[in-house]
């Protein structure tokens, strides 16, 4: 067992180190900046350390995902350093159609731009999933690692089928579960609940659930306001996934009678993800809220 | 109290008490009309019985409070300016609330929240004591003082919007609240905010009587033995107090008062205590109805601000109000070129000022570059890093030096036809209407290129100030008519603005990231596409320095010396929205240089146009370009948004002037 698995790491070093040498100009990028933490995680997650990201603390405060030392900065994500990005020298910049309005034609005279679009005009069940997906491979084409990418995505579908396991040995599979997201502000909390457009209603559906929130999808994937909304939906699971700085939020909102009369808290079918996720991330986040989603739930 | 006053108290009363119970009935969980009743009356399921306890109530609670707090703050204010268009959202009160949470939110986010109401207090008081500062100067008379108060709330927005920019994902959850919504979950914040809010009235009701003599004027309150200065700063801390209240709860709501005033007076009350007692019942039915209307309008699926509707229903009355006011006929005090002196030397030294902050903008930066490298790379020779380093920084740089210049001169343009040394752009709708063109091509156009965007944003700031000329009406003449009209339309589009951004439109946040109020990645297009209206519109401003000059001797003279003086103004108010919304399309909305340049000018070189205008460009642009350099480079790599530099240096500028009592005066 153990030559085998030296073997077929040796193999995927070889490969790894083909690509590396592959030359430059037309080929794969070395040196890549990226302004949105999504596009930073894919990176990372087929084995590229990007030069330069923007917001490196907020990625770690609010992802689960750590930077490798050596990165740096390049800023804000609404405004990120073009002089920064321009001293890192990079070959490509990766950024989300919204955040380069402004600086398009600058990032374009320092590097090779990448414009994504996460959040499409038209979208259905599954789309940001979809799309989610879709990145990560042309993110991948552009280091040439396209390889990778799939790799990277088989094991991120590998990964269901114990979780989905593991769901239905506690009796859960098709189980109704909503997901939702506090914030607002402690004097006035909100819930941001997911529709059936967002990569989390795509993760319940591939861990053998059913999303129990049917509201008409938005543009961001999910929908806000009070937590009178979960009425609607006390019958079912519920699930506050969130980046741990709501943590007092969500303690406040479960002070309330208005909370702990809902039958799913009353039955114990309410639960809370222990450690951050981010509904929003690449395949890393997805793959730990997708284990977070089913540890809170099986429990 | 008079039969009449009553009886309106009273339906004031009724139509609040029905208002919160159309509140209480409706939801986002689902629950049936009859199921809510007999949540309310202690019967049907434990739940429906805890949400309409623990959320419909106390959102119905926080929309009553918030209404009559900002009624008996309007009361208060109005007596307090002797103007009955004063209100605790056009005084910059309640905008000084929502920048201290917001700031608080985004650099604390474990915030309690106590914390959260302490700051709104604090940011509210802050906003009372500019405007106190203001009341205490600003004896010329009570339009200014309102008109100062609209560029302070103007500005103190901008400055919010600018953190939000930065902290964007811990702001994120203050969108609701940020305008004005009334949710609630729990007692917790109402009855924080309760003993404030009846500390508020209660002192609003002692100080009815004394008011009653204030607003007779200072020297008839003396003769009848009181002393005017305490009762005005008792009654600026009570609406403070008030105000603050009413922030806390639910946010920035703008015109509840002002509505609840016009509509109390409408019973004809004899005395102040009849004003409150009418004013403060019918404050609550009006945010409360909002409330409801907005969430049958719009569907409970999302939560919807019951501030956007107030500021809809508000606009249009204030636009009324402004129509009846009496036009101003005859000199107004203008005693600019009396008082101020011109200091020479103080000229020279800020003139020099520019050639620093160009110079430092130029050569510094991430990017190391040397002084000669960089100077080979202006003149076309530098090497490939000096190049790129030359093509970031040269039309970025000079973006901010033509923003500034506009700005500036837009500023002297708009304070000389208002005849306030505190008008500014902002005031005339030029930057709300520059958003809301922006958005509206975008809702219309959602794949239409961004370099559609500053053309649109033009045309929307331009026409924005069409429609105040249109609606200020043949007599428009009259400038604070229309700074009250170009305030009422400034928060319409805001809040049309803000219902786009609800629903979450596909591109608003592209829009979003173009009017953010900086001069970040400025390039060679934004520069033409500013530097070509710049070299049309500044020089024609240069050549209207005479008829400044003469406006500012007052409408007699003016009149008297064979100036047209309808034709003037709107051309002169024309040249200056143009300078504006030419600005605002490139760098949106970049608040206090319009402001902040003119008066700094005028310090140091008087009144008479023909130095204060030149001077203030020149200072215009040395403040953008040295707030863009500063921004870029403090907290480097992080990007300060030069708009919100600005602010941070201004604000206090601002407060030093008004507390110096040189904002009247200078």
């Amino acid at each position: 067992m153990r030559p085998r698995l030296t073997l077929a790491l040796g193999a995927a070093l070889a490969l790894v180190a083909a690509f590396s040498a592959a030359p430059a100009g037309a080929g794969p990028a070395k040196r890549v900046v990226a302004i949105e933490w999504n596009y930073a995680e894919d990176l990372l997650a087929v084995g590229v350390r990007p030069v330069g990201i923007a917001d490196i603390k907020g990625m770690e405060d609010w992802t689960p995902v750590q930077v490798p030392a050596g990165v740096k900065d390049v800023g804000t994500r609404t405004e990120p350093s073009l002089e920064r990005i321009a001293a890192l020298e990079p070959d490509l910049i990766i950024a989300p159609k919204g955040r380069i309005v402004r600086s398009l034609d600058q990032l374009r005279e320092i590097a090779r731009v990448k414009i994504m679009n996460p959040f499409p005009q038209k979208q259905g069940r599954d789309t940001q999933y979809r799309v989610m997906l879709d990145e990560l491979r042309q993110v991948a084409k552009a280091v040439g690692r396209r390889a990778r990418a799939d790799a990277v995505i088989r094991s991120l579908d590998r990964s269901y089928a114990p979780l989905r396991k593991r769901l239905k040995k506690a009796g859960l599979a098709r189980a109704k579960v909503t997901v939702g997201m506090a914030g607002g502000t402690l004097a006035a909390p909100g819930l941001r609940l997911f529709t059936d457009n967002s990569v989390t209603a795509a993760v319940l559906r591939r861990l053998g659930l059913r999303n129990a929130w049917t509201a008409k999808p938005r543009h961001y994937g999910y929908t806000e306001g009070g937590i009178e909304q979960l009425r609607k939906v006390e019958r079912n699971w519920f699930v506050f996934a969130y980046p741990r700085q709501f943590s007092d939020i969500i303690r406040g909102i479960q002070e309330q009678d208005a909370w702990t009369e809902l039958a799913l808290a009353r039955n114990g079918r309410a639960r809370t993800v222990p450690g951050n996720t981010w509904p929003f991330g690449g395949p890393l986040a997805t793959r730990v809220l997708a284990q977070r989603i089913t540890g809170a739930l099986v429990r | 109290m008079s039969g009449r006053a009553a009886a309106v108290a009273a339906a004031g009363v009724a139509a609040a008490l029905l208002a919160a119970l159309a509140d209480v009935l409706q939801g986002q969980g689902g629950m049936t009309v009859s199921e809510a009743l007999s949540a309310l009356t202690g019967g049907g399921r434990a739940l429906d019985r805890a949400i309409v306890e623990d959320i419909r109530l106390p959102r119905a609670a926080a929309g009553a409070l918030a209404g009559g707090s900002l009624a008996a703050a309007a009361v208060l204010l109005q007596a307090v300016t002797r103007n009955r268009l004063a209100d605790a959202g056009i005084l910059g009160l309640t905008a000084g609330g929502a920048l201290a949470v917001t700031a608080i939110s985004a650099y604390a986010s474990t915030a309690t929240a106590g914390t959260t109401i302490a700051a709104a207090f604090g940011g509210v008081l802050a906003g009372a004591l500019l405007v106190g500062a203001l009341a205490a100067v600003g004896r010329a008379g009570p339009v200014r003082l309102l008109l100062a108060g609209m560029a302070v709330s103007l500005a103190l927005s901008a400055v919010t919007a600018a953190i939000r920019l930065v902290r964007e994902t811990e702001t994120g959850g203050l969108f609701l609240w940020g305008a004005g919504s009334l949710m609630q979950l729990g007692w917790g914040t109402v009855t924080a905010a309760a003993p404030a809010a009846a500390a508020g009235l209660l002192a609003a009701l002692l100080l009815a009587r004394p008011l009653d003599v204030a607003v007779l004027g200072e020297a008839a309150a003396r003769s009848l033995g009181q002393h005017a200065g305490r009762v005005q700063a008792a009654a600026g801390l009570a609406a403070a107090v008030l105000a603050a209240a009413a922030v806390a709860v639910a946010g920035p709501i703008s015109f509840a008062g002002l509505l609840a005033a016009f509509a109390a007076r409408a019973a004809r009350p004899r005395n102040h205590l009849e004003l409150l007692a009418v004013a403060v019942p019918w404050g609550a039915a009006i945010v409360l109805a909002a409330d409801v209307a907005a969430r049958l309008l719009l569907g409970t699926e999302s939560e919807t601000p019951a501030g956007i509707v107030c500021a809809l229903i508000g606009a249009p009355v204030l636009v009324a109000l402004a129509r009846r006011l009496p036009a101003e006929t005859g000199a107004v005090a203008e005693p600019a070129r009396a008082a101020a002196r011109r200091r020479p030397r103080l000229a020279l030294a800020l003139l020099l000022l520019l050639p620093a902050a160009a110079a430092a903008s130029l050569c510094l930066g991430e990017l190391e570059v040397s002084v000669s490298e960089m100077a080979r790379a202006v003149a076309g020779q530098g090497g490939p890093l000096a190049e790129i380093a030359f093509d970031l920084r040269g039309p970025r740089l000079a973006v901010a030096l033509l923003a500034g210049a506009c700005l500036a001169a837009a500023g002297v343009l708009m304070q000389g036809v208002v005849r306030n040394p505190l008008a500014s752009p902002d005031l005339l709708g030029v930057t709300g209407g520059g958003s809301l063109g922006a958005f509206a091509v975008l809702l219309a156009f959602p794949e239409a290129p961004s370099g559609l965007l500053p053309f649109a944003a033009f045309a929307g700031g331009v026409g924005a100030l069409a429609v105040v000329l249109l609606l200020a009406g043949p007599r428009s003449a009259s400038p604070s008519r229309l700074a009250l009209t170009g305030l009422a339309v400034t928060a319409a589009c805001t809040a049309v603005t803000a219902l786009m951004l609800l629903d979450a439109q596909p591109e608003a946040g592209v829009a979003v990231a173009w009017l953010a109020g900086s001069t970040y990645a400025s390039g060679w297009d934004e520069l033409t596409l500013l530097a070509v209206p710049a070299a049309v519109l500044l020089p024609l401003a240069l050549l209207a320095v005479r008829r400044l000059d003469v406006l500012a001797l007052g409408d007699d003279a003016a009149a008297a010396l064979g100036l047209r003086l309808r034709g003037v103004r709107i051309g002169l108010l024309a040249l200056g929205a143009s300078l504006a919304a030419a600005a605002v399309a490139v760098t949106g909305a970049i608040a206090f240089v319009g402001l902040m340049a003119p008066h700094a000018a005028r310090l140091v070189a008087g009144g008479g146009h023909r130095r204060l205008l030149p001077l203030a460009i020149v200072l215009g642009m040395t403040l953008l370009a040295g707030a863009d350099v500063l921004g870029r480079l403090a907290f480097a790599p992080t990007e300060l948004p030069s708009g919100l530099v600005v602010a941070v240096v201004g604000a206090p500028y601002l407060g030093w002037l008004l507390l110096r009592g040189r904002a009247v005066a200078a």
